[in-house]
């Protein structure tokens, strides 16, 4: 008895000691860990009951400011007027749950606790100066409501682009959330209203605009376009393929139909026109081979770190991987008397990969904005700017603190061959898929793309990119549209759904007249 | 009969008069540590309800006063619990016994669902959960059985019956952390009495082989299951569970964030960011010691921990010295179900414990707990004052 209470009595302490040293681990060894963990919104917090900067659109409309709030240590609390239309550019600043979006990217310079704007406060110590910045955005409120109208209920994104600079003009997810329901002092509430928007399964939380990868179906024949142009020889009007209703890979594979079973082919411009996929999958493979297909699609950004101002944006995705090289591609004409323009292209294993990745299928994804910037590369002589959401920080007295300049983040094609795909892009919004975007006394280009997600019901993204421009004037938007899982699959889809959105947000840049 | 220490009743003597002095009566030292405890664990409990108090909207003391009226309450029952002899009062046991099984089989029934499971009476504006002073009724009875100078197997049949039918009812509520209470409870109770070693041993592997048992059978939901074990996963593997379970994780994750950012003096009371922002969930109850770990720091929570190592050495200390083998179970009893309470809550609290709700003696918030928790200090406390009384009664 006496034995087996002492056990007792040391399995206490074994116990004990475990408890101490746990603590010791928690709060000394890996308390840094703790401070730094993403979970910990003490660094917010401390931001939270001061005063910051508004956050403020191009043409001047206030989308987050500080009101002033009497609660105990908090003096201000962020106040959201537009509710969700900037939401996930903007984010929200919240007690509880940290800050997403500007009100995070932006935190030191909105709340003025950068050095160099505290710095500008010592010569005059003794006044109580406004140190906050006001963060202005490159969005415009016209474009961006518009973008908001035109795409209504449907769950979908709208991003719009100024191909010569960068700037984002309009980025708009559905359905998204109300900020204001994330920044009040009601920490139970505020929690509750976030796990409402975790659990909604439409996810509102997720700017998918520029945080949700899709298939980019047809809309990606540009790119594929863009190398046929620039490496494969190929020009819009030579060579010119046969009709046929489907592409039978090298060395082996299923075959690549064309939407409905319909026939095909032409020169690039018509191809382009018709949204061949016959075509389109025969340059990839045979024309192109995995090399340049590649090459040309990380020209556009694919496989890299995406470039914006904002956290948490997905990157693009382009497959890289097309099995051991095989042979030439004339090793596959029957008996070689023939030679092939193309007959160098290298074959590999999985060419027939190769050929569904030229028409946006298999592993391609893509967010909007990307696909934005693709559009935006083409009007812009081939080159694709960083796209970024804001335009400069103001101190508290109208003078610039900081502006972000134009930068070039890919040379993504040939300026020839950017003019030469203007050509095929204007022609589709003219005689094409994408007619439904074309505006009057502008000058269009597009590009549909219908990405299938199921046929039992048939579903599929409705895409469309393209630009818009003064005649003979440089195109001053660059427009990227998905609506998500309509229903119907065929190649008309991107351009009934997506394009009338795409006019309406073109119309908006413009403006009346 | 065995002596341990300098008051050790290694010579049974004959109770004198001049014996009766206070300190000689009651163990101040307990005592001291249990109502410290309680005052610490109220202000913690108010710190975690008091929400963001402002001038227009002043603190929330509802919980602050509805956990000192408790205390109060459990201290005049542990008072009265000292007081008696509980030896004298054996033939109650088989009735309280009873009435326990009425009334987790009754909770059951007409019981109210809280975080899934059905274990609360809601009664006059109070929720009480049977299953708390129920580990008080258990310990008492299987002290009463497993007293006896060499319990054989038939005793030992009796023992596992008696206490298999209330972990049965608290299974089907289900309230996975009270059923682990109960086992412990038990296992430290029979490993305590004259029981063969290799009893002990045989009921360890078939104990085991249970537990690996209904781990491996589908007794267990999987959420249960992944519950359980969601602490031993880094942040990647917890991503691809259910939502429910990466809820489990997020709690613990907060409650770890918190007590992490406490560091060695803590952020001082009532300035807890996490407990402010109600970041951890149930924070007033299963995870209270985060509060205290965030809040008053390394420096406040090593004491706590401190202290309650202290109560728990000194239960240790009475069960060495108590005469009488029913007051040396039931002390080992309570002196378990305190251990492993403690223990499961901050280690949970800390992320090495699964995560099961377990209230912290006398300071999660809840009027079943602390009533329990002082009562059975009660208890212990009249053990102490009955040390000597052994000889005087044969």
């Amino acid at each position: 008895m006496n034995g087996r209470i002492r056990t007792l009595g040391v399995a206490f302490i074994v116990l004990y000691t475990v408890l101490f040293a746990q603590l010791n681990r928690v709060q000394f060894v890996d308390a840094e860990d703790y401070k730094d963990h993403e979970g910990n919104i003490r660094p917010q917090l401390r931001a939270f009951g001061q005063e910051r900067g508004d956050i403020v659109t191009a043409d001047g409309v206030v989308a987050a400011f500080s009101v002033p709030v009497e609660a105990g240590e908090i003096d201000f609390r962020r106040s959201y007027p537009t509710d969700e239309l900037y939401a996930h550019v903007v984010g929200f600043q919240s007690l509880n749950q940290g800050a997403f979006g500007l009100e995070r990217e932006y935190n030191d310079e909105l709340a003025g606790s950068r050095l160099d704007q505290q710095f500008g406060s010592l010569k005059d110590l003794f006044v109580d100066r406004d140190t906050t910045g006001t963060v202005v955005m490159t969005l415009r409120d016209d474009i961006q409501r518009a973008a908001a109208d035109a795409l209504g209920e449907r769950n979908g994104s709208v991003v719009a682009i100024d191909p010569a600079t960068g700037d984002v003009l309009a980025m708009w997810t559905y359905p998204s959330f109300d900020p204001n329901l994330l920044s009040g002092l009601d920490g139970t509430a505020v929690n509750e209203a976030y796990r409402a928007l975790l659990d909604d399964p439409d996810n509102p939380l997720l700017a998918k605009s520029f945080r949700e990868v899709f298939f980019p179906g047809s809309t990606f024949k540009l790119v594929t376009a863009a190398a046929a142009l620039d490496l494969g020889g190929i020009t819009l009007t030579d060579p010119v393929w046969p009709e046929t209703d489907r592409y039978e890979p090298v060395p082996s594979g299923s075959a690549i139909r064309n939407f409905g079973g319909s026939t095909c082919g032409g020169d690039l411009l018509l191809a382009l026109q018709r949204s061949c996929n016959a075509t389109f999958a025969e340059i990839g493979a045979e024309w192109l081979g995995p090399d340049a297909m590649v090459r040309t699609a990380e020209k556009f950004g694919f496989n890299a770190d995406p470039a914006i101002d904002l956290p948490d944006a997905a990157g693009s995705r382009y497959p890289t991987d097309y099995g051991a090289f095989i042979a030439e591609l004339d090793a596959y004409q029957p008996d070689g008397s023939d030679p092939l323009p193309n007959g160098d292209t290298p074959i590999h294993e999985n060419s027939a990969v190769l050929a569904q990745t030229a028409i946006g299928q298999n592993d391609v994804k893509a967010t909007p904005l990307h696909m934005a910037m693709v559009a935006a590369a083409i009007a812009n002589d081939g080159q694709m700017m960083t796209p970024h959401v804001v335009d400069e920080v103001r101190d508290a007295d109208g003078g610039v603190y900081e502006r972000v300049e134009p930068s070039v983040w890919r040379t993504s094609m040939s300026p020839f061959a950017a003019g030469q795909l203007r050509e095929a892009m204007v022609n589709v919004a003219v005689n094409g898929t994408a007619r439904a975007m074309q505006v009057e006394g502008l000058e269009v280009g597009g590009k549909t793309g219908t990405a299938q997600l199921g046929t039992t019901p048939a579903s599929s993204h409705a895409w469309v990119v393209g630009f818009a421009g003064r005649p003979g004037q440089p195109a001053e938007i660059a427009v990227a549209v998905i609506v998500e899982a309509q229903p119907g699959a065929s190649e008309q889809t991107g351009g009934a759904v997506a394009a009338p959105i795409a006019r309406a947000v073109i119309e908006a840049a413009f403006g009346p007249g | 009969m065995t002596t341990v220490g300098a008051f050790g009743a290694g010579t049974p003597r004959v109770k004198q008069d001049d014996d009766e002095r206070w300190w000689f009566v009651v163990d101040p030292i307990l005592i001291a540590c249990a109502l410290f405890i309680t005052m610490l664990g109220i202000v913690l409990v108010f710190s975690a309800t008091r929400g963001p108090a402002t001038e227009l909207d002043p603190a929330d003391t509802s919980f602050l006063e509805r956990q000192a009226f408790f205390a109060v309450v459990g201290v005049g029952l542990a008072f009265g619990a000292a007081l008696i002899d509980i030896r004298r009062v054996r033939r109650a046991i088989p009735l309280a016994y009873v009435a326990l099984i009425v009334l987790l089989v009754g909770v059951l029934v007409l019981g109210v669902d809280r975080n899934g499971a059905r274990a609360w009476y809601r009664v006059a504006g109070f929720t009480f959960q049977p299953s708390e002073p129920g580990k008080l009724v258990l310990i008492i009875a299987l002290a009463a059985v497993l007293a006896a100078s060499a319990v054989t197997v038939g005793r030992l049949l009796v023992t596992l019956a008696v206490a298999g039918l209330p972990i049965l009812m608290i299974l089907l509520q289900p309230d996975m952390g009270t059923v682990l209470v109960y086992m412990v409870v038990v296992a430290a109770m029979i490993m305590m009495s004259e029981v063969r070693a290799r009893v002990i041993v045989l009921l360890s592997i078939i104990g085991l082989t249970a537990v690996i048992g209904v781990f491996q059978s589908d007794l267990l939901a999987d959420y249960q299951q992944n519950r359980l074990t969601v602490f031993l996963l880094d942040d990647a593997a917890v991503e691809d569970l259910p939502l429910a379970v990466r809820r489990v994780a997020y709690n613990a994750e907060q409650s770890q964030i918190a007590i992490g950012n406490g560091g060695i003096s803590g952020q001082g009371l009532f300035e807890g960011t996490q407990t402010a922002s109600d970041l951890v969930p149930f924070q007033e109850t299963d995870w209270i010691f985060s509060v205290a770990g965030e809040e008053l720091g390394f420096r406040g929570a090593g004491v706590l921990l401190a202290v309650y190592a202290l109560l728990v050495f000194r239960m240790w200390r009475i069960a060495v010295r108590a005469t009488d083998q029913f007051d040396r179970l039931l002390t080992v009893g309570v002196m378990a179900m305190f251990l492993f309470q403690i223990f499961q809550s901050t280690g949970m609290a800390m992320g090495m414990m699964p995560v099961t709700g377990i209230p912290l003696p006398m300071v999660s918030y809840g009027g079943s707990s602390m009533i329990t928790s002082l009562v059975a200090i009660g208890l212990v406390l009249g053990v102490h004052r009955r040390r000597f009384d052994y000889t005087e009664r044969h």
